[in-house]
């Protein structure tokens, strides 16, 4: 089916591209909750 | 298979016990200690840990039962195995702080200081006990089917070479559990990396790999199960749980030689552990795009690779693989035998009154002697059990779970009282989910941790100050 022709089901195929990004976000993970949430910030 | 293929398979193999005998006889130390035994001294470098880290992380479980499922199941394996594996990921550095904090030598005992109740100690260290030995059957169980069939050799003569080489890297301890994983993740990734491009190359790319499974089996670029988006986000979160709570991972958090080393432990191990993902999915993917009938018709698993791989690129696969399973089932040993001999019978393994060093080194023998036994028990039980197993292999994450996941992360006001009871009443609501109501052992774990939390939150006693 052509991309557009039918969004839901063009959503529902290329699901497996929301799959790699949520596994990139994962991945990517520690780095953001160590550098966002956990390292204490220095003091100006 | 050819006799040059037979050769080099055998040089490869030869290659890799010298090293791995080289690298850990290197760790035997004359003054030893517990300290240095179970947690390195907690000196381990950056570099070391990180190798600990991922070499534990990949089991031949999971490589070969994640990317036999990709083949089998195409995207439905990655959203539930792999994602919900590297959920895990988001809560581990939450863990840091407090583990470092600690003065304590495994998690069973770090659970019994943080909450003051010696009975936790043992409740956790049994299930951990239980837990390690279940799933170093499941390793020796699948390198014996995979390897005999690989190599022709029979099933008890591979699983006894994983078993030796199991039992040598982890007499040293820590440490030389630590170096001989260096070399493990070296061969993991490289294997692994080699074997994916020449699957990707082979099937014409990943963009071909995808027209292909789109246009022969479309029902594989599906990424949740056919029972709903329910049933893999509970399967999901219950892998997630799992490894967030597992000590195979926070004991590496503790044997770090500093905060800031267990933080970049855990960036970039998962980074490491991403990309051995990545070239997973590509095996699995690519090679079910290759079984559509060019360089194998049909759907056997090792027909396929044996087929579309060198023997020499083959042969890499198979040590990634042998690598995987020395790499988790020597730190499962460790952390059994330290949970028998230091947190359930330290009086019978003379680990309560060492007073010495000579007393030291008794209780150490005794750790050692735990190491040979628990494996051959582990051995032995691998022959006698059918695969069925695996099943209970899944239990056994859940009842980890249970004892550790709300002590280390709730994040409101913890309170001292309660969580022995609050426990028992999980496992038993999990017991009842599983046997009772029928629901596999990952997704019972939710309902039970909610059980788990109300219990303890509504169980009476005081509040932490």
């Amino acid at each position: 089916m052509p991309f557009g022709s039918n969004i839901v089901q063009n959503i529902k195929d290329y699901l497996w591209v929301v799959d790699w990004m949520f596994f990139f976000l994962l991945v990517a993970a520690p780095m953001l909750s160590i550098f966002f949430c956990l390292k204490p910030r220095r003091k100006k | 298979m050819t006799s040059e293929a037979l050769l080099f398979q055998m040089a490869a193999f030869g290659l890799y016990a010298l090293l791995v005998i080289l690298l850990a006889g290197q760790a035997f130390y004359w003054n030893e200690n517990r300290w240095l035994f179970y947690l390195g001294a907690r000196k381990l470098s950056l570099s070391f840990s990180v190798s600990t880290f991922v070499g534990t992380w990949m089991s031949a479980a999971s490589v070969l039962g994640y990317t036999l499922w990709a083949f089998q199941g195409g995207y439905e394996a990655f959203t539930a195995s792999v994602n919900g594996w590297l959920l895990g990921l988001v809560f581990l550095p939450f863990s840091v702080l407090k583990l470092r904090k600690s003065r304590a030598l495994s998690l069973p005992q770090w659970l019994t200081e943080e909450y003051g109740d010696p009975r936790l100690r043992k409740l956790s260290a049994a299930a951990l006990l239980v837990a390690y030995i279940l799933y170093i059957v499941i390793q020796f169980q699948v390198f014996g089917s995979i390897v005999s069939r690989m190599l022709g050799a029979s099933t008890l003569l591979s699983s006894l070479l994983i078993y030796l080489f199991v039992i040598y890297t982890t007499f040293g301890g820590l440490p030389s559990v630590a170096k001989s994983d260096v070399l493990n993740v070296l061969v993991i990734v490289f294997g692994l990396t080699v074997a994916a491009f020449a699957i990707v190359w082979t099937a014409g790319g990943p963009v071909d790999i995808h027209r292909r499974l789109a246009a022969n089996s479309p029902g594989m670029l599906k990424v949740l199960d056919k029972r709903g988006a329910l049933f893999t986000f509970t399967i999901m979160l219950g892998w997630g749980f799992g490894v967030a709570s597992n000590p195979q991972y926070m004991i590496r958090i503790m044997s770090a030689r500093d905060t800031k080393t267990a933080w970049s432990m855990l960036i970039l191990s998962s980074v490491v552990v991403g990309w051995i993902y990545v070239c997973l999915t590509f095996i699995g993917l690519g090679g079910k795009a290759l079984s559509f009938g060019e360089v194998w018709s049909g759907d056997d698993f090792f027909g396929v690779f044996s087929s579309a791989l060198s023997p020499e690129v083959y042969t890499l696969l198979l040590i990634a693989v042998l690598a995987a399973a020395v790499s988790t089932a020597n730190s499962q040993l460790l952390l059994a035998a330290c949970s028998f001999c230091y947190d359930l019978f330290p009086s019978i393994s003379g680990g309560r009154k060492a007073k010495d060093i000579l007393d030291e080194d008794r209780f150490l023998l005794a750790n050692r002697v735990i190491i040979g036994a628990i494996a051959t028990v582990s051995l032995v039980l691998s022959w006698v059990f059918s695969p069925a197993i695996l099943d209970i292999g899944q239990y056994s994450w859940a009842v980890v779970s249970i004892c550790f996941f709300l002590p280390m992360y709730l994040p409101v006001r913890k309170k001292r009282k309660g969580l022995f009871g609050a426990i028992a009443a999980a496992f038993v609501a999990h017991t009842l989910f599983v046997y009772v109501v029928g629901l596999p052992p990952e997704q019972a774990l939710v309902p039970s941790l909610c059980i788990e939390w109300m219990v303890w939150q509504f169980s009476p006693g005081g509040e932490r100050p």
